[in-house]
């Protein structure tokens, strides 16, 4: 299950998707979004009713979505990026998205890293994976070392922003 | 007749179109950052002018003379705006010997001066508002201050396009107004002449079309209102102006035209009215010019304005006469510009990523967009003109809201939601408003505002997460791909 937290305006939406459902704010939603063309042109249904809704990605996790003569710009944030969500994993907390050993760590605390530089590569089944820092910033903390084995969730690295 | 269009955007489209229809051959002139503008590519032919700036482009008169020398036109349509209001220009497009679309140059002179278009129009018996016909070229006097009537309104003498005026309450207010007004002329049309003109309140636009052939004979088109306006710039017209009498319609076309006749006016003209609460017309002033606004016109004549211009033009005599002139149903433009109400109205720039225009029954879209566009701050802000007709005000209110929701240009802020909410406020489908309408309007919030943002998050949240999980499945194939080239070693 993923959740994102999603603000309009002053409004904040909580919007949990899992294989088979998508709930906002806790309520189920039967509805299904079809992308029409590359250029973000989708069909939004709901029941009966069929809308076109477009959506455009912009910078820093915003959409623009225009729907019914209506245009409105959505913030979309990970899991907990709302400062109050209680022990919630925060921007820059990266952790394993599957289980696996770590075979390369790129960085040491302390370190400052480039959006998208790669942290460390985590293998599994055959498969390797480059994690990357989802923003510039500063490496605050790092639990593993090459060689450890990490179960999916585990926290890795903290990033933060950083402040000068 | 080859036609050389001097201006860019929608209007440039909208003419070249008509050249086209009457097959007549058509060139675009365009600045730097229009190398690939809708006109550029839709004239015949396209020369380049100057720079972006349009100082140095669209009102460089030599390079816009010589575009036409070396395109071989021999006709010039100004469009609105830019150079359309500048009597120099039509002197010097006569002077080469090649034709100039609209009025003589001493008629655009004449309009251009609203003092002496009131004295004109009071001389041919039109109501003109009370005030002293002097002009203010220094700071106002305190005695003279005293007598004046407040509210009053400080207007350029050159102005136009509702800049250059300012509002003053009282006697202590009119001297900064005075000033600020003078600034501001001086600034916006290189002449810090003003006059005063008492504010008529509560008061609605109203503008009437004439055609004239320039040898005495006027046609009346019928009137515009143009009263929902924002900071004195028109944003939705109609076509008729709803309410009047018969006895009303008659005194405001008998206006019209004898002013066009004393003027012996030639070519596409608008004649300004206020209508008072007491449902007096009073004349404000003459655009020498087609209309931004003109589309509605058309809608309910029939007629194409542009290609009668362009047949006068080339020296044929009018087609029609007054009583052949039929007004049918009724028609709504509303403007779409690139400023985002959400941001104060800010212009709003970026690059037009979709676009989808309406269209069916009684919808016509004026327009040069296309999608992958960029709408930059170089020039005005107008988008698109929607204009929608109907049987009667109430169906063509119903078209264009239909028309508006329609719409789609993601990108770039527009004011289209705006549009909207005042085509859907009761006091305007009413008729209910006057030109302060927009000054204290406060939209409902939308109905079905909290569904829709809600299904936009979802979506929203829907197309990150879907982002998320392809390139998360892509970084897996493309790890595979290195093992397995890795075996292969």
């Amino acid at each position: 299950m993923s959740i994102y937290y999603v603000s309009i305006g002053e409004r904040e939406y909580n919007v949990q998707i899992t294989n088979s459902h998508v709930l906002v704010d806790g309520e189920p939603i039967k509805a299904d979004l079809t992308p029409l063309n590359e250029n973000g042109l989708h069909v939004f249904r709901q029941g009966n009713c069929n809308r076109d809704f477009y959506l455009n990605p912009q910078a820093q996790g915003i959409y623009e979505v225009l729907a019914e003569g209506r245009r409105v710009l959505a913030r979309v944030g990970p899991a907990g990026r709302r400062a109050n969500a209680k022990g919630a994993a925060q921007a820059g907390d990266i952790v394993a998205p599957m289980p696996g050993l770590v075979v390369m760590v790129g960085i040491k605390v302390g370190d400052c890293v480039e959006a998208e530089q790669v942290l460390m590569v985590l293998e599994s089944m055959k498969m390797q994976m480059q994690l990357k820092a989802p923003f510039a910033g500063q490496v605050k903390q790092l639990t593993v070392a090459a060689g450890a084995q990490v179960e999916k969730g585990a926290l890795l690295v903290k990033i933060r922003e950083a402040t000068e | 007749m080859k036609v050389l269009v001097a201006n860019r955007g929608e209007i440039a489209v909208r003419i070249l179109r008509a050249c086209r229809d009457l097959g007549l051959p058509s060139v675009a002139v365009y600045s730097e950052a229009d190398r690939e503008a809708l006109h550029t590519r839709y004239a015949d032919e396209a020369v380049y002018l100057g720079p972006t700036p349009a100082a140095q482009s669209y009102l460089n008169i030599p390079a816009v003379l010589d575009a036409a020398r070396r395109s071989g036109a021999r006709a010039i349509h100004p469009g609105y705006g830019f150079l359309s209001e500048n009597a120099d220009f039509a002197r010097a497009v006569e002077d080469a010997g090649l034709t100039f679309i609209g009025p003589r140059p001493e008629t655009i002179a004449l309009t251009g001066d609203k003092l002496a278009a009131r004295r004109a129009a009071r001389d041919a018996g039109l109501p003109v508002l009370p005030g002293p016909d002097t002009p203010l070229t220094e700071a106002i006097a305190a005695d003279m201050a005293m007598q004046v009537q407040y509210p009053v309104l400080v207007k350029a003498t050159a102005g136009g396009g509702g800049r250059g005026i300012r509002l003053a309450r009282n006697p202590d207010e009119l001297a900064a107004m005075v000033t600020a007004a003078r600034k501001e002329a001086q600034a916006a049309f290189g002449d810090d002449t003003v006059y005063l003109e008492p504010l008529v309140q509560r008061a609605r636009h109203i503008e009437v079309q004439i055609l004239g052939d320039g040898a005495g004979r006027i046609l009346c088109l019928g009137e515009r209102e143009c009263s929902i306006q924002r900071r004195r710039q028109k944003l939705i017209e109609e076509a008729p102006a709803h309410g009047l009498s018969a006895a009303q319609r008659a005194f405001l076309y008998d206006a019209a035209a004898r002013v066009g006749r004393a003027l012996g006016y030639r070519s596409l003209g608008t004649v300004e009215f206020l209508l008072d609460e007491r449902g007096a017309f009073h004349f404000i002033e003459i655009n020498p010019r087609i209309q931004v606004e003109h589309p509605v016109t058309e809608m309910i004549t029939g007629l194409d304005l542009v290609k009668e211009q362009l047949r006068l033009a080339a020296g044929r005599p009018l087609r029609l006469v007054q009583d052949a002139v039929e007004l049918r149903g009724a028609a709504i433009e509303a403007r779409v510009l690139a400023e985002d109400p959400q941001a104060g109205f800010l212009p709003a720039t970026g690059n037009i990523a979709h676009l989808k225009e309406p269209g069916g029954p009684g919808i016509r879209v004026d327009s040069a967009l296309y999608a992958g566009m960029t709408v930059t701050a170089d020039y005005d802000s107008l988008l698109a003109k929607v204009s929608a007709w109907g049987e009667n005000r109430a169906g063509a209110i119903l078209r264009l809201r239909r028309a508006l929701r329609e719409f789609q240009i993601g990108g770039v802020a527009t004011d289209l939601e705006f549009l909207l909410q005042i085509v859907e406020s009761p006091p305007f489908q009413a008729g209910n408003f006057d030109t302060t309408y927009l000054d204290k309007f406060d939209p409902p919030e939308a109905r079905g505002k909290a569904a829709l943002e809600r299904d936009a998050a979802l979506a929203a949240a829907l197309v990150a997460h879907r982002k998320k999980s392809g390139a998360l499945h892509r970084q897996e194939e493309n790890a595979w791909r290195t093992i397995a080239w890795r075996e292969q070693m």
